[in-house]
């Protein structure tokens, strides 16, 4: 199993490493041999090699000098993406995909639009979508995006402060997952953990169940912390 | 007239609150609300002095105050908690007579980083101190490059800049006038980022890659871009000895400060506080012997004993990173054996969050320091923090979880070993000291 931590050192706004090395370790624990690399600006990057690609935040400066970088490589990510690698992009990065962020243009892989603006949205959330449940996060954006809700990955159950974009949050297409909720969601989520993994097996696979007691307490602390506000 | 009025007012509200022990920022607030420019109105006295930044503001300030006294000047300074708008209105006008004249040589004030541009509307700062910005409650504050952009609204023609060099970012921030401060190579700088994420990874100006002669800690340290020449700013104030084990740092080759603190982020604020008052033509002996052994008064600090052991309180801010790594140097540099008490059960005193990715930026490595030999976890939150402990290469059969902080403490004061560190933030301190023998 090929793990890509993509811009790993310029996406990584909060403490997002932590989502790629926790799924490294549970794929471990599932029975894979992982490899994991670690790619930024100005490197050779095969996407084609790779079962996984995974994208962090960033700052608004460093998303547009990853922007520009991707766009060198459009043709391969596109591959990427249309043969059904499981990419997931948290943060600013879910834009990439979009046909243009702060009126630069972007990969246009999909009909999302991103302005960024003076105001800055920060809040604690909970959104769910039928397949993964409830999830916790932390969203943290100056953007207002256009998303398409034929591909939206999360309807709200919480926003701690209005944002003025969307219903719903972030998009899942083919198995490219995108959300606007940053720092390690996979560590702080189970089920999206178990989700990526049940993705990355395929359809043979068989989830063997390990249990991993703080994440679930993790989980289950912020979430009970989070609807007590809704009430 | 609505001046005077306001000034009044605010005096009044102001007196009645403190008799009543309410807060500082009502008696601004209905002061502005009777003359929104009551604070351009002022007669303001020769300097003015600002501090903002991430870390570091409260103990700058109130070391800044020290070496003002010290030399002979009247400061009108603002405590802690009172940083904001309405709170920096209510400090200026106690500090008025009815007619709006300043009472005091000097206007000392820590800003928030966030309300500066608000507050330096209505008069600029004479000097402006800035003293790093990092990774610090990003629920309220985005990131540090927007802050960057917030502090760049909230400087004015008129203000002197005095900017941390060793901070590429901070470096980066232009005025009328600039001087810088620094740190040279010391013993414990390193070539290589030792931190789990790197902020100077990047050029602020030109976002290629910058290079590092060496770091002090996370990005802080001394860099240049090969691309655009960007690069830290010669210092005109330099500490350019520090030895942490002895405990003391040299200051411009000549000033020998011993630390009560001996860490590398107090050696900074002693040398922001060193060159301010340089700047103000205090003579450096006066400076050097107010700044020599000093013991910050801000509580940050305390010692306790529990069932019969001894302890150190060592406040740490919750979402914010360094402030952490700060704590767990003191802890890992301690000589002998140690036990760690973590608390995180709320987030913040001042609002609701239930984020935790913070604590992924926090280099708990270093708790794999040898004299530590038990590590306990406290609060509701102790299952995030034992999550990002698992990966930092620790020894889990030292490692005691307990969320309930009763038992926590109780466990604590039977199985502790060594001298105890508790590192939590101001928000949960509280449910530790109201559990232990706390000492004067």
């Amino acid at each position: 199993m090929k793990l890509l931590h993509l811009y790993h050192d310029l996406m990584n706004l909060y403490g997002e490493y932590g989502n790629i090395v926790v799924l490294q370790k549970h794929l471990e624990d599932q029975g894979f041999e992982v490899k994991l690399d670690r790619k930024s600006l100005g490197e050779r990057i095969d996407f084609s090699k790779y079962d996984f690609i995974y994208c962090g935040s960033g700052t608004e400066a460093n998303e547009m000098v990853a922007i520009e970088d991707l766009l060198k490589r459009k043709d391969s990510f596109a591959k990427a993406v249309e043969k059904g690698t499981v990419i997931l992009l948290t943060g600013g990065a879910m834009e990439f995909l979009g046909k243009s962020v702060n009126g630069k243009e972007a990969l246009d892989l999909l009909p999302l639009e991103t302005e960024f603006t003076d105001n800055r949205y920060t809040g604690d959330v909970i959104v769910r979508n039928d397949e993964i449940g409830e999830v916790v996060g932390f969203i943290n954006k100056c953007s207002l995006i256009k998303e398409d809700e034929d591909i939206k990955l999360f309807d709200y159950v919480f926003k701690q402060n209005e944002v003025k974009d969307n219903a719903y949050e972030g998009y899942h297409y083919k198995n490219v997952y995108g959300t606007h909720i940053i720092g390690p969601i996979l560590v702080k989520n189970p089920n999206f953990m178990k989700k990526i993994i049940g993705d990355l097996g395929g359809k043979d696979f068989i989830y063997k169940d390990i249990s991993y007691p703080f994440e679930e307490d993790s989980y289950s602390v912020t979430l009970n912390a989070l609807k007590e506000r809704i009430k | 007239m609505r001046k005077t009025l306001a000034i009044l007012i605010c005096k009044l509200t102001r007196n009645i609150g403190k008799l009543v022990g309410r807060g500082s920022s009502l008696p601004g607030l209905i002061a502005l609300k009777t003359d929104p420019n009551i604070l351009s109105k002022l007669k303001l006295p020769k300097y003015v002095i600002a501090v903002t930044g991430s870390n570091g503001k409260t103990s700058t300030v109130e070391m800044i105050k020290g070496v003002l006294e010290a030399a002979g000047l009247r400061v009108a300074y603002n405590a802690e908690g009172s940083n904001q708008t309405e709170g920096v209105t209510t400090f200026m006008l106690e500090n008025a007579n009815l007619k709006g004249e300043i009472q005091s040589d000097v206007v000392l004030m820590e800003s928030d980083e966030r309300y500066a541009r608000h507050t330096f509307k209505h008069f600029v700062p004479t000097h402006y101190v800035i003293t790093n910005l990092y990774r610090d409650q990003l629920t309220r504050n985005g990131h540090p490059e927007w802050i960057y952009k917030i502090i760049e609204d909230s400087i004015h023609p008129g203000s002197e800049l005095i900017l941390n060099a060793d901070d590429p970012l901070v470096n980066s921030l232009k005025g009328e006038s600039c001087v810088y401060y620094g740190i040279d190579r010391y013993g414990d700088s390193k070539e290589k980022n030792t931190s789990v994420y790197n902020d100077g990874a990047y050029c602020p100006v030109c976002r290629k890659p910058m290079t590092y002669e060496y770091y002090h800690y996370n990005h802080i340290g001394k860099y240049e871009c090969k691309s655009c020449g960007y690069k830290r700013n010669e210092p005109k104030y330099r500490i350019s000895t520090v030895d942490l084990d002895e405990g003391y740092l040299i200051i411009d080759d000549k000033y020998r400060i011993n630390l009560a603190l001996k860490s590398i982020y107090n050696a900074y604020n002693i040398l922001a506080t060193y060159a301010l008052g340089r700047e103000l033509n205090i003579s450096p002996e006066i400076i050097a012997d107010t700044l020599n052994n000093y013991i910050l008064k801000n509580g940050r600090v305390k010692q306790f004993k529990v069932n019969g052991k001894e302890g150190t309180l060592l406040a740490s801010k919750h979402e914010n990173s360094i402030s952490y790594n700060q704590s767990l140097r003191v802890v890992g540099n301690h000589k002998g054996d140690v036990t760690v008490f973590i608390m995180v059960d709320a987030i913040s005193r001042k609002y609701f969050t239930s984020e935790t990715s913070w604590l992924w930026d926090i280099d708990f490595e270093l708790l794999s320091s040898r004299n530590i030999k038990k590590i306990i976890l406290a609060g509701q939150y102790a299952s995030d923090v034992a999550e990002r402990l698992s990966y930092a290469g620790l020894d889990f059969n030292n490692i005691h979880i307990e969320k309930d902080i009763a038992k926590a403490v109780d466990y604590l004061g039977e199985e502790a070993i060594g001298h105890i560190y508790a590192v939590t933030c101001f928000s949960d301190q509280h449910k530790l000291l109201s559990r232990v023998e706390v000492s004067e």
